[in-house]
């Protein structure tokens, strides 16, 4: 879609172009019309002036009794002629700038003009004006003639070019400024927007937990509505987690007692007691789990993956020194993922639980960043993944146990206890995180013939 | 051996107590963060196992403070959230391993031995010491090949002198690891209970494995080492 800035400065523009273009044509126009109007007032000075200087002969010829001012009349293809002609046909003088060529008159009635555009011979363009009169010839005759004079182009043509010249020049100049003013007055005032949008990324991005500038009254609306909806999010999560973590603690602890009372009653009871506690233990951590998933929160802030990762194998490594497994974690410190922490720390804690359970010598943490191309089914998702892999070298998991996982629904809460003691729990956990961030999980055989568990988790976009 | 017990939740606390005792387990028991911080500096603690919601101070933090304090006995967490964030923090605070509730009073005898014999660097749960052997997850001692019947008390004491073997154990010292505070202290108790330990153990005085040093104390002669799984009963 077209940006603001871009449609407001585009209508601008438009309407800006339309008014100058307009004011360009009326001005040019009227300045044409003043500039004829110009020339054929001088021609009609010329057509009096010849009037005054031409006597007639009896023998009805015309000759110049006056010398006239204009010398241009003399001097060949000098860009003004005049001529005279009888009404009664023939030309009766021609100024010596004609060189033999005839001007063609259209006989006029005595006190008639005509202005027009003509061609002479020669084919240059010139304007021409003529006037109608009449001599008196003995004492009741009148002789009419046509006086006609012709004034080359040129010189017009070019007066008129040169304004056009300058006229067009300042208007797109001026035009020019003012987009340029117009432009920056946009930007102005569309930067509390720009500014949003930088705020949202940097938001995104972790750096802050609300929109922090001051936004003008149009905007403030917004964008205290969004700083209100960031706070209800991060405070429903956190009463999630609470209310959860409330929830478990009071019904932990009577069924750590249940258990206990257990130990000391009647064997047959005691197993009975002792799987439905255990069962229902196991199902109220996993709804626990769920529930407290963050989920793909657009705004989630991004997490180290190498951070959690040690702090994990850190507990891990104390946790099952016993076995004196070693653990690598190939992860590179800078990597993020757009995941909740927590989210993430259940993920990867829960596998590499395992790991370190079934392991026997080694537990192995691998990250790598795949792009998109790579994997040409996966149309949807166009942003790069982190593939996490976690390889043991235990037993491995086996089919069965593992389609039970990969069902989803699962109907998890019954048949939790039937699953593979232990594996089972975390995988499903470990499944259900990952598909409320639509993410993909793989289960194959390690190098060492264990389990190999590849998470493909969101790549936070690498700032700095 | 003297376990510290601090949990919140009274008959929670009462049935550990109970059971621990009753495993021969000498019982500080604390109700909360500041009780728990008093007992644990001040009272010869082999291991400890700490609730992580306490009122008062919590777990995490009166891990710390105890590891401020330079106490560096083994601590097993219990903690009612199987987060994962929980379990991290706890041990980064300085916790050596975790049990989520409810949990099998076998677990937690399992990893209250397991972090007794890691605090003292034995990795597997056998030992052998010359002809004696000690199986600490068993809690069984078997003098070549043939079982010993023990109370959990004597197990205790000879665990102690055992996994502490070419050390001098005074009286004291070994007192203070068995009985808990509401015992009372008397030397010639502990004179008599060695001799009945010896008597079990070694009936025809061949193997001597416990030496007196009058006045400064007892001391386990035997070197020991581990038995891997795999080589049960094998020799030295």
């Amino acid at each position: 879609m077209m940006s603001l800035n871009r449609r407001l400065l585009l209508a601008a523009s438009i309407v800006l172009l339309l008014f100058f273009g307009i004011t360009g044509m009326v001005l040019e126009r009227a300045y044409r019309h003043s500039a004829e109007q110009a020339v054929f007032d001088r021609l009609q000075g010329h057509v009096i002036a010849l009037i005054a200087a031409l006597e007639q002969r009896d023998d009805s010829t015309v000759y110049l009794a006056n010398a006239l001012a204009e010398s241009r009349f003399f001097s060949p293809a000098s860009g003004l002629y005049g001529q005279v002609s009888r009404n009664d046909g023939g030309d009766v003088w021609r100024s010596p700038s004609l060189m033999e060529q005839g001007l063609i008159v259209t006989p006029l009635l005595r006190g008639q003009t005509g202005s027009d555009y003509r061609q002479l011979m020669s084919g240059d363009p010139v304007f021409v004006f003529s006037l109608g009169t009449s001599w008196e010839e003995g004492v009741s005759f009148e002789r009419s003639y046509t006086f006609t004079v012709a004034e080359h182009r040129q010189v017009f043509d070019e007066q008129l070019s040169a304004y056009r010249r300058l006229l067009w020049g300042w208007l797109a100049a001026v035009a020019l400024g003012l987009l340029l003013v117009q432009g920056s007055i946009l930007r102005w005032g569309l930067a509390p927007l720009r500014r949003v949008a930088i705020e949202l990324l940097e938001i995104k991005a972790g750096q802050q937990q609300g929109l922090e500038h001051e936004y003008p009254q149009e905007l403030s609306g917004l964008t205290d509505n969004i700083n209100a909806l960031l706070a209800a999010q991060r405070r429903q999560l956190q009463r999630y987690r609470e209310a959860l973590g409330n929830l478990a603690h009071s019904l932990k602890t009577p069924l750590a007692l249940l258990q206990g009372g257990v130990e000391s009653s009647q064997q047959g009871q005691r197993v009975l007691v002792r799987e439905q506690v255990e069962r229902m233990t196991q199902i109220i951590d996993y709804q626990l789990q769920r529930a407290a998933t963050a989920g793909g929160a657009v705004l989630a802030v991004p997490v180290v993956v190498a951070d959690v990762a040690v702090q994990l194998m850190a507990t891990l490594d104390k946790v099952y020194f016993d076995k004196g497994l070693s653990s690598e974690c190939l992860v590179e410190p800078g990597l993020r993922v757009q995941l909740d922490r927590q989210d993430l720390m259940e993920l990867l804690g829960n596998l590499l639980d395992n790991a370190y359970k079934y392991g026997r010598k080694r537990v192995v943490l691998t990250a790598l960043v795949l792009d998109p191309e790579a994997d040409p089914d996966d149309k949807t998702d166009t942003s790069r993944v982190l593939e996490c892999c976690i390889e043991d070298d235990g037993p491995g998991i086996d089919e069965d146990s593992w389609a039970r996982v990969r069902q989803r629904g699962m109907r998890i809460a019954s048949d939790v206890g039937a699953l593979v003691a232990g594996q089972g729990i975390g995988l499903a956990v470990a499944q259900d995180i990952i598909e409320t961030y639509s993410a993909r999980m793989v289960i194959g055989r390690s190098r060492w013939q264990g389990a190999r568990i590849c998470v493909c988790l969101p790549l936070a976009e690498i700032s700095e | 051996m003297r376990v510290l017990v601090v949990e919140d939740e009274t008959t929670l606390r009462e049935q550990l107590l109970t059971q621990l005792r009753q495993q021969g387990y000498a019982v500080d028991a604390a109700a909360d963060g500041p009780e728990g911080l008093f007992a644990g500096a001040e009272y010869a603690c082999d291991v400890g196992i700490i609730d992580l919601g306490l009122p008062g101070l919590s777990g995490i933090e009166l891990i710390r403070r105890l590891r401020e304090q330079g106490r560096d006995f083994p601590i097993l967490i219990l903690t009612a959230r199987s987060r994962w964030q929980d379990k991290v923090e706890g041990l980064e605070a300085g916790a050596d391993d975790y049990l989520v509730k409810p949990f099998h009073i076998e677990e937690l005898l399992a990893r209250l031995n397991a972090l007794l014999r890691r605090a003292k660097g034995w990795a597997q749960p056998q030992l052998q010491c010359g002809a004696l052997q000690l199986d600490t997850r068993g809690q069984q001692v078997h003098v070549d090949g043939s079982l010993i019947e023990l109370t959990a008390f004597e197990y205790r004491a000879l665990e102690y002198l055992v996994l502490h073997a070419g050390q001098v154990v005074s009286k004291t010292e070994l007192s203070e690891h068995l009985y808990d505070e509401e015992a009372d202290h008397d030397s010639n108790v502990i004179e008599v209970f060695i001799g009945r330990l010896r008597r079990k153990l070694d009936p025809e005085q061949s193997l001597l494995p416990i030496e007196t040093l009058r006045g400064r104390g007892y001391r386990f002669i035997l070197s020991c080492h581990e038995v891997s799984a795999g080589d049960v009963g094998g020799s030295i």
